[in-house]
């Protein structure tokens, strides 16, 4: 049997260097404060997949829940080398892990004959790393968590291996089944995400990208299948540190110094 | 932090945004022609103070291309010490948010 | 990838900068399959500007005022001579700079505005391939029979293009090997570049508008000259945005080394000027960024054209390097017109070198190569008159301030040791050759 796989593609906010206050004083984010990007742990996901299809031969579907913000996920995997993408109309900040797992399960018995879904981890901008244990539950398949690389896949079977804390071990599930990427490659692993290609960008420029409502995929009200509710959110007040430059030649002012330490001031 | 009092350059660069390629510098200074030019220019010049003495050699000199604000100024300046400059890669280095 | 498989292109730009995106806009309004390589992530992730001059984008696009990331026009102007403590100043603007077309002159963030343009010139058809270098060209043939033929893309594919149109920017790696590789001639003098440096600072709206006495849609651009940039051939600015201000200044590359002050020295130095200081008060940086521009004036300006190529904005040294300091108007009529070149030869079936001579002829009879011409000894004219931007005015503001001291004094003995001061150590004669030079500047 040929893998049909579905890999999850989301687009985070890219919180890695911040400037400026995110949060206003009401807790909502403020527009424009912060970019986006490619969930990096999902990009490794894809390009999991992606290795599949070019040793083995495999249909690669990408699924990307939410409209775009800034970074058009769906089509970057395109650029790629996915063969298809699909949107699913939902808004990823309201929904947490559960519904956006039965979502996404839906998803994939739409899409049908998927046997191996792939998705990254790391989900900075939700609950916390439920997605892969919720969307698994969901479609009632085996997973595979925190998956360093796929050793082998058969017609009936994968087999992924992963980092513990003696060495590594192999694990084994039937397919169809889930694995969840979790490994943060660096730019010089052997593993790490291919770039667009320009060639696929000319063609897929302008490729529809169909979009899936939740109603379509039987689930009317997706807020509803939340097993968790955001209360609010709040700004953490920027710390403001204060340098001071002691003059090391002059006793006194060490000695200040020294104490004002001391008094924890 | 205000304005008024003025803020270290590293502060400065601190505000803004890379698209680090840490395993690739795109500069690097030619230590026999930087010896030989003698002139240091590099050091005063950039802009981001990529270019710093060695910590161990004052006539050597130590690139720290992460900060690049990839103006060119360095290749303009002091083209006699060995600076060479290649594009970092697509996305890569700096990534202004104002400009 | 079968070669079936290829996107034909009728031409290929270097750069998604203003100079590079107006040609790609024009070449696919024409119907005409044009790839944009930009190697930011996005266009304008690498470019630094403060004010958008945009007579040339309101030709092709009438609706930019209302539909452009512009921050707000330039309603009024205001050139600042600092001497050690003491200003001088001159304001000036008109009712229409706070109207539509607002004089097509706007503070921008580039960044931001760029990334617009790029999104203009998709819609009119043209692709934009972001985050990608282009290392060399593709030539064919040799000596003679060189031409280029295409781009290629680090770690990508070679893309082919009957033209290439080359708008690299200040820092023109792939036009200088161009220009190396199919022997265009440099200008007839050393291209010469200054640094920009720039901060952006965060104030709110309504400090801004009331710090600078505008109304909510209005904006200003100060320049600064004199004490603060001790010698060097450059000036500082100030541009209101929409909440925050562009500080900064440019100067000569060469006339920094010589100084052998920090970049970083310069710009602390004219924000700790009383004058300025009180203008940025509890700002917060919110950006710091660099970078050149090329103020070799007209007779810097090299071959823009050879076999399959042009050569297009900074890149090709168009900026008019006087009181002005425009350039991205330069650079999206220099677009254009590669554009409309490239145009007439892929129709005519020919970009020979001969063929795009084209493009030098329409840009030395246009308001371009005019302007440039007409302002090409300004770098002589600075360079050969240091005290221009350093003691004149710091006499002139001296000046003012002991004319109106007041004292016990009478007034024609405090007016009479205003100009002794004012003639001690003023080299007569000199001064008299330098502002009458100085008349070039403006």
């Amino acid at each position: 049997m040929a893998l049909t796989i579905a890999v999850v593609a989301r687009e985070v906010w890219d919180t890695r260097d911040l400037s400026g206050t995110v949060l206003d004083e009401n807790g909502r984010l403020r527009p424009g404060a912060l970019p986006t990007r490619y969930e990096p742990e999902d990009l490794n996901a894809l390009e999991a997949a992606l290795r599949l299809k070019d040793a083995q031969g495999a249909t690669v579907t990408v699924l990307s829940p939410g409209e775009v913000r800034q970074v058009d996920v769906a089509r970057e995997a395109l650029y790629r080398g996915a063969d298809g993408a699909v949107r699913i109309a939902a808004d990823p900040d309201e929904l947490d892990d559960a519904a956006l797992g039965a979502l996404l399960a839906a998803a994939i018995r739409k899409l049908g004959s998927v046997n191996l879904v792939l998705v990254g981890t790391a989900v900075p901008d939700t609950a916390g790393s439920l997605l892969a244990r919720h969307l698994a539950q969901a479609l009632g398949w085996p997973a595979i968590l925190w998956v360093d690389a796929i050793e082998e896949t058969a017609a009936d079977r994968v087999i992924a291996r992963r980092a513990i804390e003696m060495g590594y071990e192999s694990v084994e599930a039937p397919l169809p089944a889930l694995l969840a990427i979790g490994v943060a490659l660096l730019e010089d692993d052997p593993r790490a995400p291919r770039p667009a290609k320009a060639m696929l960008k000319l063609k897929l420029k302008k490729a529809e990208v169909p979009v899936w409502t939740p109603a379509e995929l039987g689930i009317p009200d997706p807020a509803a299948r939340c097993v968790t509710r955001r209360r609010r959110r709040e700004p953490v007040p920027p710390r403001v540190i204060e340098t001071r430059t002691v003059d090391p030649e002059n006793e006194a002012e060490l000695r200040a110094m020294l104490d004002s330490v001391r008094k924890g001031a | 932090m205000s304005n008024d009092e003025s803020m270290p350059l590293t502060d400065k660069l601190y505000r803004t945004r890379y698209e680090p390629d840490a395993a690739h510098p795109h500069v690097r200074v030619d230590a026999e022609a930087y010896r030989r030019a003698g002139t240091k220019k590099l050091l005063k010049i950039c802009p981001a103070e990529v270019y710093k003495p060695a910590p161990n050699d004052p006539e050597a000199v130590q690139t720290s291309h992460e900060n690049c604000l990839e103006c060119g100024t360095c290749r303009q300046a002091a083209p006699e010490e060995g600076v060479e400059w290649t594009m970092p890669d697509g996305g890569k280095g700096v990534k202004y948010r104002y400009g | 990838m079968s070669s079936d498989d290829t996107v034909p292109m009728d031409a290929i730009v270097v750069g998604g900068g203003p100079a590079g995106l107006t040609a790609a806009l024009v070449l696919a309004r024409a119907g005409r399959q044009v790839m944009v390589v930009e190697r930011g992530e996005y266009c304008g992730a690498k470019n630094v500007g403060g004010l958008l001059y945009g007579s040339v984008l309101a030709r092709l696009m009438p609706e930019y005022v209302r539909e452009a990331p512009l921050e707000r026009p330039v309603s009024r102007r205001r050139l600042t001579f600092l001497a050690d403590t003491e200003e001088i100043a001159l304001e000036f603007g008109a009712a229409a700079w706070s109207e539509p077309p607002f004089n097509h002159t706007h503070v921008v963030h580039r960044s931001q505005f760029d990334r617009w343009y790029a999104k203009q010139a998709e819609d009119a058809g043209a692709n934009l391939i972001e985050g990608m270098v282009v290392d060399a060209l593709l030539y064919e043939g040799d000596r003679a029979s060189k031409r280029a033929v295409g781009v290629r893309l680090r770690g990508d594919e070679e893309f082919r293009a009957p033209i290439v149109i080359l708008a690299d920017g200040a820092n023109c790696l792939v036009s200088e090997s161009a220009r190396l590789a199919l022997g265009l001639r440099p200008g007839r003098v050393r291209q010469e570049y200054a640094i920009g440096v720039k901060e952006i600072l965060g104030l709110p709206r309504g400090t801004i508008e009331d710090r600078f006495q505008l109304e909510p849609h209005q904006g200003m651009a100060l320049d600064f000259f004199g004490v603060p940039f001790r010698g060097l051939i450059g000036a500082g600015f100030i541009y209101t945005a929409r909440e925050s201000l562009h500080l900064g200044f440019a100067a000569r590359i060469e006339s920094l080394a010589r100084s052998g002050l920090t970049p970083n020295e310069v710009i602390e130095g004219f924000k700790a000027h009383p004058a300025v200081r009180r203008l940025i008060r509890g700002a917060e940086l919110l950006e710091y960024s660099a970078h050149m521009i090329p103020e070799g004036g007209y007779d810097a300006i090299g071959d823009l054209h050879g076999p399959g190529v042009m050569i297009a904005g900074d890149a090709a040294g168009l900026v008019n390097f006087s009181l002005y300091k425009e350039g991205t108007n330069l650079a999206m009529e220099s677009g254009a017109m590669a554009a409309e070149t490239a145009l007439e030869a892929l129709k005519a079936g020919d970009t020979s070198a001969a063929r795009l001579a084209a493009y030098r002829r329409r840009l030395e009879d246009s308001w371009v190569m005019s302007d440039l011409r007409r302002y090409r000894h300004v770098g002589e004219v600075l360079a050969g008159s240091p005290d221009l931007l350093d003691l004149y005015p710091r006499k002139a503001a001296k000046l003012l301030t002991d004319y109106f001291a007041v004292s016990c004094r009478s007034k024609s003995e405090v007016q009479r040791e205003a100009w002794r001061a004012f003639w001690r150590g003023l080299p007569k004669l000199r001064a008299a050759r330098d502002l009458w030079r100085a008349r070039r500047l403006v």
